[in-house]
């Protein structure tokens, strides 16, 4: 950054989180290493690192816990190898501890002589030939360089009788006659006069590795105590303080100007905490100030909570705390022999500061984790944002919890029914596009009642309808059957509608066409002269027309609709001109109003003129095919 | 010097960097605020070396070029005063954002103004120890620095104390601005 020598003036602080880094790796060490406390104590760690960042008080922890646990791992092995082989000692018999006492004396930690008397136990078949064998066995291995349970499984394989390359090495020399007892007795008494005080000798002069043991033990104590402590802590972390402190946390971030004062505050609470932890070890007195020290965090926590809960768990532990004294006192007691000092810790404001800042770095990273979602993540993502899940805060824009929401939204078949309130609503929609269409239809039938839809009437159509002119038109010529034609090109709407019977016109034409051409019909009839029932009223030269009250030969007028013409003949259908001769109006084909009224009388399944026109056609095959000859003009003209 | 509370700001580089992954202009903007900081802050204390420097040097005795001629063996085993040369105090105050080493209160610096130069450092912090100089000329330099400089932080820590408060609301309104546009960005994906 500058060069030596060059004066710096720092500006603004950034937090770095090196500082913390190795604490939360020693406890991931711990986390993998332990048994006892697993997942929990590495949680810890991890809140512990984040909430308070006092790497100390973590480190302190991770040491103190670490031995504590080794040792209650050990001791358990051996009560399981004494139980096994039918004793009744174990890790709390006055005579174990005594042996355990006197070879730390020897240099040799608790979990050393734990594991030699569990080994021990199996390889002797006994826990009392282990213990008897204990202090021979420590002569052993200091002189050897073996650890205790190997000189341990060596003399048992030697009171088996067998001759051990490590013994011979020291001097033994295995009997070849005897019992194995009687062989082992002489082989221990060889040892026991070479080796004698070797152990001794050997913390004598080895006073470093003696303290070291001492230490361990130092260390076991105080596990042992911090144990029980740290569970309830964790717990009470877990329940109350951090969900307490994210709070406290989110206002922080909030309102950034009451982050000095509180971290102020603050910082008194974790120097508690500091002191808790790492325990003031030089004096009885200082360590019965233990109790009340944790009082006060206990005391300060519940403060900071505000929880009743926490309160409560307070209050318990406050009076447990009168109980434990005498057992702190002891410890105290022994401890003042070693004269241990702790490392003061002091908690400042920055510390706290920093500590704010590991969470919020930590959420920070959170969020921009975000970035690096995978396409899988991000499809999630959005299908939850289609269902209406916004995602703002922190915490749920995490993709592992988005995931996990969304599965949870699918199980909880969330998602299929929102897929069915969207069948219902589109059910909806078109029963309402039905219904506007039959009520189209019904105002489309009325228009054109008088066979004409005039430009007047798509006017009013459009506006009951709510739509434009146009949109009537091309609606009309959907309906209609003319949707062949573009409306922008005829010169009215009514020529729309035109156009759709314009197509049965046709077809009808084109069927009269045969008949006047005798192929279909007989002449007699198409010259008028039939002998049906209809009377004719026809004129000379003219296609006779039979009303519908003369229907010829009593044809079903009701089954194919009928036209009721007026009582003047026309020639023939065909051009607009002849159409208006038969009562469709001067302006049918041009779509204007006028002309004289043409009644139709739509019945049975027919919806369009192109059906109407398609049915006649039908109707007409049938009755020719049927050999029926009551067809003649005037049913013709009826229909 | 430096005393009094201090902000320490929190996910600048973690901020930038993701925030580049949207929106460049953002991260410009927020580069110019901070740079323009730094700038402004820097010219101030040129300024001021440009003034203690306009008679030649801040003190008349303050030599301004190396005197010829062999150096005696006691002064050819130190490292002679350096000489006052005020172009190359003014160019040997910069501003910088590169982070330093991290303090044990786990902080390191986000910006910063530099006084490189020898000559520069040693007139910044000349006389911050209190009490008489290691001989009679080190006394009397203090005491003279003292009467017409002021104590010792007269250049960069002296803009620096002046400036921070200001400084640090820019730095911390254009970080949360920044903060929050990465928000509104990793929002809308």
């Amino acid at each position: 950054m500058a060069n030596k020598g060059a004066v710096v003036a720092r500006i603004v602080s950034e937090y770095s989180d090196k500082g913390t880094k190795e604490a939360t790796k020693d406890f991931k060490k711990l986390s993998s290493e332990s048994s006892g406390l697993g997942k929990q104590f590495s949680e810890l760690g991890k809140k512990f690192a984040a909430a308070f960042a006092v790497t100390e008080i973590i480190k302190f922890g991770f040491e103190s816990i670490k031995t504590a646990e080794n040792v209650n791992g050990a001791f358990s092995k051996m009560n399981l190898a004494f139980a096994n082989s039918g004793s009744a000692l174990n890790s709390n018999s006055e005579q174990v501890q005594k042996a355990v006492e006197q070879m730390g004396n020897l240099a040799f930690t608790s979990v050393e002589t734990a594991d030699a008397l569990a080994r021990g136990a199996i390889i002797f078949h006994s826990a009392s030939g282990a213990m008897n064998n204990l202090g021979l066995a420590a002569n052993v291995a200091r002189a050897s360089g073996m650890t205790l349970s190997e000189a341990m499984i060596a003399l048992g394989k030697a009171s088996e009788g067998k001759a051990v390359k490590s013994l011979t090495a020291l001097g033994v020399v295995m009997p070849k006659n005897g019992t194995a007892a009687e062989k082992y007795k002489i082989v221990t008494d060889q040892l026991t006069k070479a080796l004698q005080g070797q152990a001794d000798a050997y913390a004598q002069t080895h006073p470093i590795e003696a303290m070291k043991v001492k230490f361990e033990e130092l260390s076991n104590s105080v596990g042992q105590l911090l144990l029980p402590l740290f569970n309830a802590v964790v717990k009470v972390i877990d329940t109350y303080l951090i969900p307490s402190l994210v709070k406290v946390i989110n206002f922080l971030r909030e309102n950034p100007k009451y982050l000095q004062p509180f971290a102020n505050a603050w910082a008194v609470i974790v120097n508690i905490f500091a002191k808790v932890s790492a325990v003031f070890i030089g004096t009885a007195g200082d360590l019965l100030k233990f109790a009340s020290i944790i009082f006060q965090v206990v005391r300060a926590v519940a403060f900071l909570a505000g929880n009743k809960g926490i309160q409560d768990w307070a209050k318990k532990t406050a009076d447990s705390l009168g109980s434990t004294s005498a057992t702190l006192e002891t410890a105290a007691n022994k401890l003042d022999k070693y004269h241990m000092n702790a490392v003061k810790l002091k908690a400042t404001s920055p510390i706290v500061v920093k500590s704010f800042a590991d969470i919020t770095a930590q959420t920070d990273k959170t969020s921009a984790a975000t970035s690096k979602l995978t396409a899988a993540q991000i499809a999630g993502i959005e299908a939850l944002k289609k269902y209406g899940v916004t995602v703002k805060d922190q915490t749920s824009s995490d993709p592992i919890e988005l995931e996990a929401a969304r599965q949870n939204l699918v199980k909880q078949g969330n998602i299929v029914e929102q897929q069915r309130i969207q069948a219902i609503l589109d059910g909806m929609t078109a029963q309402l596009a039905a219904n506007e269409a039959t009520a189209r239809y019904n105002d489309l039938l009325a228009a054109l009642s008088d066979s004409h839809i005039s430009s007047e009437e798509v006017a009013v159509l459009a506006k009951k309808w709510g739509i434009s002119q146009d949109a009537v038109v091309a609606y009309i010529a959907q309906v209609t059957g003319a949707a062949a034609f573009d409306p922008s090109q005829l010169s009215s709407p009514g020529a729309v509608a035109a156009a759709g019977w314009q197509k049965a016109l046709d077809a009808l034409n084109a069927y009269y066409a045969k008949l006047a051409s005798g192929t279909i019909l007989p002449p007699s009839l198409v010259s008028g002269s039939g002998n049906g029932a209809g009377a004719s009223v026809g004129t000379p030269g003219n296609p006779p027309v039979t009303t519908s009250s003369t229907l010829a030969n009593n044809f079903p007028s009701t089954v194919l609709g009928g036209i009721v013409l007026p009582a003047t003949p026309t020639a023939s259908f065909g051009s607009k001109d002849t159409a208006a001769q038969y009562g469709f109006g001067a302006n049918f084909m041009s779509g204007t109003s006028g002309g004289s009224t043409t009644i139709i009388n739509v019945q049975g399944n027919i919806q369009t003129q192109s059906d109407n026109a398609a049915s006649i056609a039908k109707q007409f095959q049938l009755n020719q095919l049927s050999g029926k000859t009551a067809l003649n003009l005037g049913s013709i003209a009826n229909i | 010097m430096m005393t009094g509370n201090k902000i320490v700001l929190v996910g600048i580089e973690q901020t930038i960097a993701d925030l580049k992954k949207f929106d460049e202009d953002a991260v410009k903007k927020f580069n110019k605020t901070i740079n323009d900081e730094l700038r402004s802050a820097k010219n101030e204390a040129r300024v001021i070396v440009a003034a203690a420097g306009s008679n030649g040097s801040p003190l008349s005795g303050w030599q301004t070029q190396r005197k010829e001629g062999p150096r005696t063996e006691k002064q050819s085993k130190t490292r002679p005063f350096p000489t006052w040369d005020t172009g190359q105090v003014v160019s040997g105050v910069v501003s910088s954002r590169a982070q330093g080493k991290v303090r044990k209160d786990y902080t390191t610096s986000a910006g910063a103004l530099i006084n490189k130069s020898r000559a520069g450092a040693i007139f910044e912090i000349a006389g911050r120890v209190k009490g008489e100089g290691k001989n009679p000329q080190g006394t009397a330099f203090k005491k003279i620095l003292r009467e017409k400089y002021g104590e010792a932080s007269r250049v960069v820590f002296r803009v620096v104390d002046r400036n921070r408060a200001k400084i640090e609301a820019k730095f911390v309104s254009a970080l949360e601005e920044a903060k929050a546009t990465l928000q509104k960005n990793l929002e809308s994906r």
